[in-house]
């Protein structure tokens, strides 16, 4: 049969083990402090969250690959193939790390689990978008560009080069229509050659200077265009190598 | 002369009141302990379990914030002892990640129906309520037993309280099932 005198006894013990000391309280700074520290492990993770993702838009501006999608729905297997899919992961990590350091407070832990991974993902997103247009990632792009970035400089200046070769950023250069030479970061000069069937979702307009991305496989260094639009900002590896370029004659 | 609320009893724990805090396990033993024994079918230290709990509590005490609810939070610090119990003998299964908190639900009205519980509900529960997965047995005693309302019980499992209800659902579809399979009706 069961003890009926478990009350007692549980009482009797735990005053027991407090008055001979064998359980002590843990002083309130122990709280305190780990209260902190997750705070502020929440906020880097955050911060670390903002900076992948503003770097992975940085780099697709700076590539083309953003503006890809403005080509149609043919254009989306090119710009899935072209996303930076190791730094998605990267984010895609720090996002489930957020999710769980929110879970431990009471407005994570209290509503379903796809509103607060919504938020993170539409923070990450949004946040990400609005950091790539501040000057940081193009400030830290060029001090890379001057060995002034010890760690990271080699990540900065190789990862979003454009590899890809359906999709050509550059500067025109000389317009003879049909055919337009287009001045790459790479340092090279591509025929880019419009037919009828070239989309150019925000008209068919160029002039010089205009940079532009180009969709089309680079066939030796003729593009023949599937797509060609102007884009807004001018890549900061472009402005770099045209820099570099004022020092010598442009040769084709 | 008015009793002292649980939070006013922690409060005067923490500032050293020993005293306090043996009032404070009086008032809560016999719930933990009853809430351990339904819970905790066929383990037989739930009375260790629940000394554990009360001593964590005091190690933890003044981590407790007095602006919250002292029933929520013992009752959490015993949750978390029961699962690592659960987890320790490896008898049943604990799942690591639960789907029913990954998307909204409507929220279960909090009906009336512990009236309910008189008669068939009360019935179910004695003879089937060990059958079912702890995910589903925890809320029903916490609902039935320990009379925690879908909030109280999200606070103590760290649930949204619409994944209670849905909890809450569930079991007690479980426990119709196994009942009517015990007296071989439909």
């Amino acid at each position: 049969m069961e003890p009926t005198n478990y009350h007692n006894d549980i009482r009797e013990k735990i005053e027991h083990a407090i008055r001979d000391g064998a359980v002590k309280m843990r002083p309130r700074w122990q709280f305190i402090t780990r209260a902190i520290l997750f705070i502020v492990g929440t906020i880097l993770v955050t911060l670390t969250l903002l900076f992948v993702a503003s770097f992975i838009v940085f780099n697709l501006r700076q590539n083309g690959v953003w503006y890809i999608p403005s080509f149609g729905m043919r254009a989306l297997g090119i710009f899935l193939m072209a996303m930076p899919w190791l730094l998605i992961m990267g984010a895609a990590t720090f996002i489930i790390i957020l999710q769980i350091l929110v879970k431990r407070y009471a407005f994570g832990y209290g509503r379903p689990l796809m509103y607060s991974a919504l938020g993170i993902i539409v923070l990450a997103l949004v946040g990400g978008i609005l950091l790539a247009r501040t000057p940081l990632h193009r400030g830290l792009f060029e001090q890379a560009e001057n060995d002034g970035l010890p760690f990271a400089g080699t990540f900065y200046l190789h990862f979003g080069e454009n590899n890809f070769d359906q999709i050509t950023v550059g500067a025109i250069q000389t317009i003879t229509p049909p055919t337009f030479v287009i001045l790459a970061p790479n340092n090279e000069l591509y025929t880019v050659v419009v037919t009828p069937t070239t989309q150019t979702p925000f008209g068919a307009h160029f002039d010089t200077d205009d940079i532009v991305v180009v969709l089309g496989a680079r066939n030796d260094h003729t593009i023949e265009a599937l797509g060609m639009r102007t884009i807004d900002e001018q890549p900061v590896r472009h402005l770099h190598m045209m820099n570099k370029r004022l020092l010598q004659p442009l040769t084709p | 002369m008015t009793t002292p609320s649980d939070e006013t009893l922690a409060k005067m724990t923490q500032g050293g009141d020993n005293d306090a805090f043996g009032i404070l396990v009086d008032r809560y033993e016999p719930k933990l302990l009853r809430y351990a024994k339904r819970f905790l079918f066929g383990y037989d230290d739930a009375h260790d379990l629940v000394q554990e709990t009360f001593l964590k509590a005091y190690v933890n005490i003044k981590g407790f914030d007095i602006s919250r609810s002292f029933s929520a939070w013992i009752y959490r610090i015993a949750h978390n002892e029961f699962i690592n119990a659960i987890k320790r003998k490896g008898r049943e299964p604990i799942p690591f990640f639960d789907t029913d908190t990954l998307f909204p639900h409507p929220t279960t009205q909090e009906t009336a129906d512990r009236a309910y519980l008189e008669k068939e509900l009360s019935e179910m529960l004695d003879k089937c309520l060990a059958s079912l997965d702890p995910k589903y047995r925890e809320p029903l005693v916490l609902y039935y037993y320990e009379e925690k309302n879908y909030q109280e019980i999200g606070e103590i499992l760290h649930l949204p309280p619409s994944t209670v209800g849905v909890r809450l659902k569930r079991a007690k579809e479980q426990l119709e099932k196994c009942y009517y399979k015990l007296n071989g009706t439909n």
